[in-house]
């Protein structure tokens, strides 16, 4: 018994050194030895250091032969973070390396992704990034990294977007809303977590290209989003179709308008898409997977098919949430594809 | 033994009473560069755009919050006030002397990682600023930085800059 | 008793041994973390949440959760013993327990502490218990202009807090305010005051802020006082606060604990407001506030209560609603998700196992924490006996990197710094830290707030009365105003013929007049008569009223 708990000790701080995810979480079934021996392992946390110093080495020939570090432009426990550690566990595995998750969360994902940019482009340093980072915040600050400076490698996850309202609201299609914003403009007030972000960015375009006049109203992210939602403070909102929403949805709180991507949501698959409902708007937060560019063929080969083999991985799609992993994997070249599709996009919005 | 805390309080603050002009004037010297930074303020939030109450700009906020600087500053000139502030003295250049080793400490961390700066760091507040005799201070200052350093960057992941010291033997 | 039943189902979750092993170990894990400055809880449960996949859900919630009330009380350690406040909610605390330990009543200081907390966090887990359905809908009935109104009252006992003028309480607060602005723009995205740094997008940390100006102040202006004020010896036999401690704090402790249950609803700013509000309204009660700010017990009694009480109904918004309130409450949020369990409106029905079982947990949190903090107190009161040199410099170092491991960017490292610099001058000027550090947590939200109710109403300000929230806020502020102004009329009135009275009357207290060794800690820098130790000495035949 002591040895075993020992043996697992090690193991899970060697997972906690790496930050990676336990390994084989799926066959642990809730039997209390197993569970008891995951206490020794937390409180070993406290005393043990051992089986740390192991951790950066990695496989000897070819790449990686030392640890990969995975920058990461959010804070710590959300969905991109998930995203970052899911991917970095299975990446590691793959390709035999460790994948350390660096949180740089400060100037809003601009550190992080000035860090990716001035990284030797040898694979040692890759990160994740979305639309505000990567896109939009160099287009609207004057910051030391552009779109430019980066290759991206496949897309690992990508959260949709949907309008929602509160139950009791009056408004039950898109259309009733649009058209009462129409009557009435810059007074139906629609929430989007965060100024900069690109659903924000995706209504200002509307806006400016339909005519139509919200009152936009900024929150600090999805929660107070969905509060401000529930209090009936703002008229409907323009949010990340993520499980928050989803649990709001399913206990009758919050109605979902329509989707704001390609296809319907799979939560709600009632309904219709913003372009069903006839109209322009749409956007998708997704989570690339990036290097500094100017990578060696060789090494971008390798991550790309990593991150193809490892969206398919069952313990990474179950983290992350089946319904945000794509089915089908968007490489190397079409997620770049998609982020310079953003930036044509947005760019007349922000010269002003 | 425990003294009352409101003499304990008073000599927290030593009074130096404001005896001469020269030191009322000393008192106004801080409220004076309070003064020129909200006047600072207000000019960068000017430059922001202000835009109504009713349909804020992003330097409206800013502004308001420069007046209300500039406004208690100028009070502050005008009555200084009386209470008890603390004397500059000599001993305030030792401050300076630790501030400036603090620096040198973040620019060497950035530069050689967290060992040697920490060593060099700890050698420096114990034996000078301490008094430590000099056996406690290599103790202190080896065994210091090494138990923070498995706390720190083995334990809770804390992503240090590239150790010039460390990173051969770990 | 439908509830009692759930809550003794939750009983039977928590009590299990394994559970019972989960919450010790995130009591203590919390507690250890709280007192490292700048890891705070959420990096804590960030490092945690990779292990907590493996484990049970319940398990893992009731850890995480046991962290996260468990730094409450760390965090205090270090506010009353170091001045280093590592969360908004712990600044208070600093006001009053720093100058009890400089007066050698730490360990009073700690051991109110942990009796106030036990009690408010208690009294709020019941609340949670009976009440939390019916207080959900609270958290949702404060929109943003609730917030404003919440904040402007929070600026009102901001400057009220000082122990200087109240100008200079108000200049700090404005420059507190100030410094709140320089990052993104909160509605249009813009950069403000961040001179090409990028770093600076997102703003000034608030841990690196508060840790500079406190902190790091305090351990640079060791460096200015004279030897003999350096040795710090507290008298060690006496840890526990005095029967007269307690009786002085009871009531602090009370009200306490309903001012952080019920203000610890509203998501974001909660704590810190409750914390500041128990400090004000305790202030106002005293009969000689001058004594808050120089050690008076229910100074730290009162918001340490509210605090611990605030942090546990802050889980309130996200296990009956499934909204966060705060940073760690989000990682907890993410913990759940991890294991298929989303927080929603359905979580009391569809996983009542979990529910009750976490709200239960807490109960014996709290008092574990109560039994653990008996010897903890005397353990971390020995602290003090290291030698100065030590402590200051070992200080130093872990707030420099534990700054760093916030955004691990060495920027904070420069801010920690330049802040702890301006808090040396700003304590030479005379100037309060308190007001600019508490204005900074406030400000963003209330600018943020203001301008979303203004994009709501479309500029009309009429939403500050039609709102109810706002409107019922708005006219306690006014309520406050008019009882200020009426009682300070009657003061004056009165205060004209009253005696210079002693504040403090310490009991007596054999302690305080045997052994006449070690003058409490007093780091007088300068000259003057009655310097240092032997003016300490005679403290208890001077009694004269306080110098001014």
């Amino acid at each position: 018994m002591p040895g075993v708990t020992i043996l697992f000790t090690e193991r899970a701080l060697l997972a906690e050194c790496t930050l990676n995810f336990s390994p084989k979480s799926s066959e642990v079934t809730l039997n209390k030895t197993r569970v008891f021996s995951a206490a020794v392992t937390v409180a070993g946390l406290a005393l043990t250091v051992t089986a740390c110093s192991g951790a950066s080495k990695a496989s000897t020939e070819g790449y990686p032969t030392k640890s990969i570090t995975f920058v990461m432009p959010y804070a710590a426990g959300g969905p991109s973070d998930t995203t970052a550690r899911a991917y970095g566990a299975c990446l590691g595995k793959l390709l035999g390396g460790t994948f350390v998750v660096e949180n740089l969360d400060s100037g809003a994902g601009a550190v992080a992704m000035q860090k990716l940019a001035g990284a030797k482009p040898d694979g040692y340093t890759v990160g994740l990034s979305t639309n505000g980072p990567m896109v939009l915040n160099p287009m609207s600050n004057d910051l030391a990294y552009s779109q430019d400076d980066f290759q991206a490698l496949g897309t690992m996850a990508a959260i949709p977007t949907l309008f929602a309202v509160p139950k009791d609201s009056s408004y039950k299609t898109l259309q009733e809303l649009f058209d009462a914003a129409k009557a009435n403009p810059g007074k139906i007030s629609i929430g989007v977590p965060g100024a900069t972000s690109s659903l924000a960015t995706e209504l200002k375009r509307v806006q400016k290209e339909s005519g139509i006049e919200f009152a936009l109203v900024p929150t600090s992210g999805s929660a107070e989003l969905i509060t401000n939602l529930l209090g009936g403070h703002i008229d409907a909102g323009f949010v990340n179709d993520y499980v928050d929403v989803e649990a709001q949805v399913k206990a009758g709180a919050l109605v979902p308008l329509a989707a704001a991507g390609e296809a319907r949501s799979e939560a709600f698959p009632d309904a219709p898409t913003t372009q069903e409902a006839g109209y322009d708007v749409k956007t998708t937060s997704v989570y690339g997977l990036f290097a500094p560019k100017g990578l060696p063929q060789q090494v971008s080969d390798k991550l790309e098919s990593g991150v193809e083999t490892c969206s398919k991985d069952a313990e990474v799609i179950k983290q992350i949430g089946d319904r945000f992993v794509p089915n089908s994997f968007s490489n190397a070249e079409a997620t770049q594809q998609v982020f310079a599709d953003m930036r044509t996009r947005y760019e007349p919005l922000q010269a002003e | 033994m425990v003294s009352s805390p409101v003499e304990a309080a008073a000599e927290i603050r030593e009074p130096e009473r404001p005896h001469s002009g020269s030191l009322r004037w000393q008192r106004r010297i801080a409220p004076l560069v309070l003064l020129a930074l909200g006047l600072g303020a207000a000019s960068g939030s000017w430059q922001l755009k202000l835009g109504t109450l009713h349909n804020p700009a992003p330097g409206l906020w800013p502004f308001v919050i420069s007046l209300a600087i500039v406004l208690s500053a100028t009070a502050l000139i005008v009555w200084p006030g009386h209470e008890p502030v603390e004397a500059w003295g000599r001993k305030s250049l030792s401050v300076v002397a630790g501030i400036a080793s603090l620096a040198a400490f973040v620019v060497l961390f950035e530069l050689i990682g967290f060992f040697i700066p920490a060593v060099l760091m700890l050698l420096l507040w114990l034996r000078v600023f301490g008094r430590e005799s000099w056996r406690w201070t290599a103790v202190f200052a080896v065994a210091g930085p090494a138990v923070l350093y498995v706390i720190f960057d083995r334990l809770l992941g804390v992503p240090f800059p590239a150790d010039l010291a460390l990173d051969a033997f770990v | 008793m439908d509830i009692l039943s759930n809550l003794g189902e939750g009983f039977s979750v928590a009590l299990d041994p394994v559970n019972l092993l989960f919450v010790l170990i995130g009591v203590v894990v919390g507690t250890a973390i709280g007192v490292l400055p700048g890891l705070g809880p959420t990096a804590t449960i960030a490092l945690l949440l990779p292990i907590t996949y493996t484990m049970d859900p319940t398990a893992s919630i009731i850890m995480l959760a046991g962290i996260y009330y468990g730094s409450m009380y760390g965090g205090t350690i270090t506010s009353v013993l170091l001045r280093l406040p590592g969360e908004a909610a712990s600044v208070v605390t600093t006001f009053d327990g720093y100058q009890m330990t400089k007066q050698g009543r730490a360990g009073a200081a700690l051991g109110i502490s942990a009796i106030g907390s036990f009690i408010g966090g208690t009294v709020a887990v019941i609340g949670l218990t009976f009440l939390a359905p019916a207080l959900g809908k609270i958290a949702l009935s404060m929109g943003p202009a609730g917030f404003v109104a919440l904040m402007v009252m929070g600026l009102f006992l901001v400057t009220s807090l000082g122990t200087g003028s109240a100008i200079k309480s108000v200049c700090m607060a404005a420059v507190g305010l100030l410094l709140s602005t320089v990052g993104q723009d909160p509605v249009n995205g813009s950069a403000r005051f961040t001179f090409g740094q990028a770093p600076l997008l997102s703003g000034l940390d608030f841990v690196a802020v508060a840790m500079g100006l406190f902190g790091v102040a305090e351990l640079l202006r060791s460096l200015e006082q004279t030897e003999k004020a350096q040795i710090i010896k507290t008298k060690i036999k006496n840890i526990w606060p005095t029967r007269k401690d307690m009786k002085d704090s009871a009531g602090a402790i009370g009200r306490g604990s309903v001012l952080g249950f019920f203000i610890g609803i509203l998501p974001g700013g909660g704590g810190v407001i409750s914390s500041l509000a128990s400090y004000a309204l305790e202030k106002r009660r005293a009969k000689d506030p001058s004594r808050f700010g120089k050690g008076a017990i229910e100074g730290v009694a009162g918001p340490e209560t509210a605090n611990n009480a605030s942090s546990t109904t802050a889980f309130i918004p996200l296990l009956v609603l499934g909204i966060p309130s705060n940073v760690v409450l989000a990682m907890i949020f993410g913990a759940l998700l991890m294991h298929g369990i989303t927080p929603g409106p359905r979580l009391m029905t569809d996983h009542s196992g979990l529910f009750w079982g976490v709200i239960a947990s807490m109960y014996i949190g709290n008092l574990m924490l109560l039994i653990l903090n008996i010897p903890l107190v005397g353990i971390f009161i020995q602290m003090l006996r290291v030698r100065q040199g030590i402590l200051v410099a070992f200080s130093l170092l872990i707030v420099l990197i534990g700054v760093y491991s916030i955004n691990n960017t060495s920027f904070d490292m420069w801010v920690v710094l330049a802040f702890g610099v301006l808090g040396w001058i700003m304590s030479k000027t005379g100037f309060d830290a308190g007001p600019l550090v508490l204005a900074f947590v406030l400000g963003p939200i209330l600018e943020k707030s203001f301008r979303q109710s203004m994009l709501i109403s479309g500029g009309s300000l009429d939403i500050f009365v039609t709102d109810p929230a706002a409107a019922i806020i708005f006219s306690l502020i006014l309520a406050g105003i008019a009882i200020k102004a009426i009682s300070g009329f009657r003061h004056r009135f009165a205060g004209a013929k009253a005696s210079p009275h002693v504040p403090v009357a310490e009991e007596e207290d054999p302690q305080a007049t045997s052994d006449g060794g070690d003058p409490a800690i007093l780091p007088a820098a300068s000259s003057g008569p009655g310097e240092g130790a032997p003016a300490a000495q005679h403290a208890d035949k001077q009694h004269s009223p306080t110098a001014r």
